[in-house]
């Protein structure tokens, strides 16, 4: 049986004045999967990401999120829409679960069902017995598993990681990866970015690699180490995979999106 | 409703915002202990001499019963002297301020020492002269009943002057969210919801409204006690101190929702501030002004002292009405502005 389509991009672009950032891509992503998006640094993911949640505006190309255009029914995609962003948003002055009752009641939940929704989301990443500590008390693990929280308060049925462990220790990360597994296995779609490719690795059904704007190799870890290796893929790394197809120079790229 | 909330307890839990109360009281205090002399004296009208003189057939001749009558009631001595020896007099001793009326007007002289009494002196001589020409002074001076306002007492003066004030200052609570939305990278999250620009608008609004007022009205009752005011007119003086803590905040929405930077909004709001503090009577009682009346049309710092004061001091204010209207004004024209700022912050 096909799978619904829950994203699919066409002829994307993005240009930040003379820089082209997302070069032309077109990419599709599927109910129930959890998509990896890997590249280097300045290859388009963060911008790629930014576009699909509204952060910008495309040079051109279009959008469809749960089979709506973008341009014309954001509204009623955002609510459906979980972003964690890469960057830590949440108040420190606010209790934890302060801050998600906060950023729940943006998507237009109140009352009974906004207590049982803060709750449910403290308990989900572990924090439910530190919901009356303010947020600057946390640690930078806790505090990135508050700033998930504060992104799924709503129940989303897409959510959206940009690098979700930066900064955090092993055991956070591993924590981070089990919940979005586990949202994955309770129904939701995940679109997962990462410089880290044993993350993706482990929980990614499919990946795309991108660099220089444009997806170069789109499949399952195994489909990619196909198109760099004859040998047994299992026996190939992510790693291998992705230097391969994206080369081993260094990649600095100043202002614009990465 | 939520937005507002938390947006309210971040406010709260700045604790820097107490500074602004305890400068306002510390201010008033101040201030009103230094200038509590000189704002006696310069209800002692009597304490200074009033030479003039009129120029043959000058047009303004009828005004000088009436002049003398205020100056009588003041306890105000005055002396007529022949024209021209203005300057003679303020030299030799006899009179401290001399007014010299002509066709073309009054000029009033005075030595250093003695600038408050020709402060005063030219405040009367404008309130006879206002709205009247040469013409029909006299028809107008047989309805005109001179009216000196009573000077308030310096600590009056100050705790409205200063409650004013600082009502304006307080416009920089909601840097308080803005820096904190700014520092926690919180747009994004406003971005990618489907919240609507009003109800951002309001989250950012209505705290700050309610913390100005509370601030405003704790610093008036603090001050009240403290100074042991009596207020009249309560009621009007509790409407427009309110409206007035609606208009800052108002403004402040648009500042901080314009200006991103909080460094650069909050210079610019110094500035504003400033000149409408200078011109409003902030820092100089608006009734020893010396510079064009025009300044303060452009600002309600003075409508807002000069109306609180007057009420106090008369019992009513022909400024009373223009004031409620500027508040008004005012918060009518920034909240559409601040939406539209909010709106263009949460596109971009």
């Amino acid at each position: 049986m096909e799978q619904t389509t829950i994203l699919k991009l066409s002829g994307l672009s993005k240009k930040f004045d003379s820089r082209t950032a997302v070069d032309h891509i077109s990419l599709e992503i599927r109910q129930g999967e959890i998509f990896g998006l890997l590249g280097p640094n300045g290859a388009g993911k963060s911008t790629t990401l930014n576009m699909v949640c509204s952060l910008l505006k495309p040079t051109s190309g279009s959008i469809e999120v749960f089979g709506m255009d973008a341009k014309k029914e954001m509204k009623q995609i955002k609510r459906r829409i979980g972003y964690i962003p890469q960057d830590l948003a949440i108040h420190g002055n606010l209790k934890a679960w302060e801050n998600v009752e906060l950023f729940t009641s943006l998507y237009g939940i109140r009352g009974k069902e906004l207590s049982n929704a803060v709750d449910e989301s403290l308990e989900f990443v572990g924090l439910l017995d530190r919901r009356n500590s303010y947020a600057k008390t946390f640690s930078g693990g806790m505090k990135r598993r508050l700033n998930i929280a504060c992104s799924i308060g709503h129940r989303p049925d897409l959510m959206i990681f940009d690098e979700p462990t930066v900064g955090v220790d092993p055991q956070s990360r591993n924590f981070i990866l089990e919940k979005i597994k586990e949202s994955n296995a309770k129904g939701a779609t995940v679109i997962y970015t990462s410089h880290y490719m044993e993350e993706v690795e482990a929980i990614c059904t499919r990946i795309a690699i991108m660099d220089n704007g444009r997806i170069i190799a789109t499949g399952t870890r195994d489909e990619l180490a196909r198109l760099v290796t004859d040998r047994d893929p299992d026996s190939v790394s992510l790693e291998e995979v992705f230097l391969t197809l994206t080369g081993k120079k260094l990649r600095d790229y100043s202002g614009g999106e990465g | 409703m939520i937005l507002i909330k938390n947006n309210l307890k971040l406010m709260l839990r700045c604790k820097p915002i107490i500074l602004i109360l305890l400068c306002m009281i510390m201010v008033t205090g101040m201030l009103s202990a230094v200038f509590k002399d000189m704002m006696t004296d310069s209800l002692e009208l009597g304490s200074f001499e009033l030479g003039y003189s009129f120029t043959q057939d000058c047009v303004y001749e009828p005004i000088r019963p009436v002049l003398e009558n205020v100056g009588r009631e003041n306890g105000i001595k005055l002396i007529r002297q022949e024209d021209g020896v203005a300057q003679q007099a303020i030299q030799n001793g006899t009179a401290d301020v001399f007014a010299e009326f002509s066709n073309k007007g009054c000029t009033v002289y005075s030595s250093d020492d003695h600038q408050i009494e020709a402060s005063v002196v030219e405040m009367i001589i404008t309130s006879l002269l206002s709205g009247t020409s040469a013409t029909q002074i006299k028809d107008y001076l047989t309805e005109y009943k001179i009216d000196v306002q009573p000077m308030p007492d310096s600590q009056m003066y100050y705790t409205v002057a200063y409650t004013v004030y600082f009502v304006w200052c307080a416009m920089i609570v909601l840097g308080v969210i803005t820096s904190a939305e700014h520092k926690n990278k919180i747009g994004t999250r406003f971005r990618t919801s489907p919240a609507s620009s009003l109800s951002v608008y309001l989250s950012r609004f209505v705290p700050s409204a309610i913390v100005i007022t509370a601030l405003m009205f704790a610093g008036v009752a603090i001050c009240t006690a403290l100074f042991k005011l009596t207020w009249s007119q309560t009621a009007l003086c509790a409407l427009i101190l309110l409206l007035g803590c609606i208009a800052a905040a108002a403004l402040a929405t648009v500042l901080f929702s314009l200006i991103r930077n909080v460094i650069v909004c909050v210079v610019a709001g110094y500035c504003l501030l400033m000149f409408w503090g200078f011109f409003g009577g902030s820092f100089c009682p608006y009734m020893w002004a010396t510079f064009a009346d025009k300044f303060r049309d452009y600002s309600p710092i003075y409508y807002m002292t000069r109306s609180l004061v007057e009420l106090n001091t008369s019992g009513s204010s022909e400024l009373t009405i223009p004031t409620v209207l500027i508040l008004c004004g005012m918060t009518v024209v920034c909240v559409p502005l601040g939406m539209a700022a909010v709106r263009i912050g949460k596109e971009n």
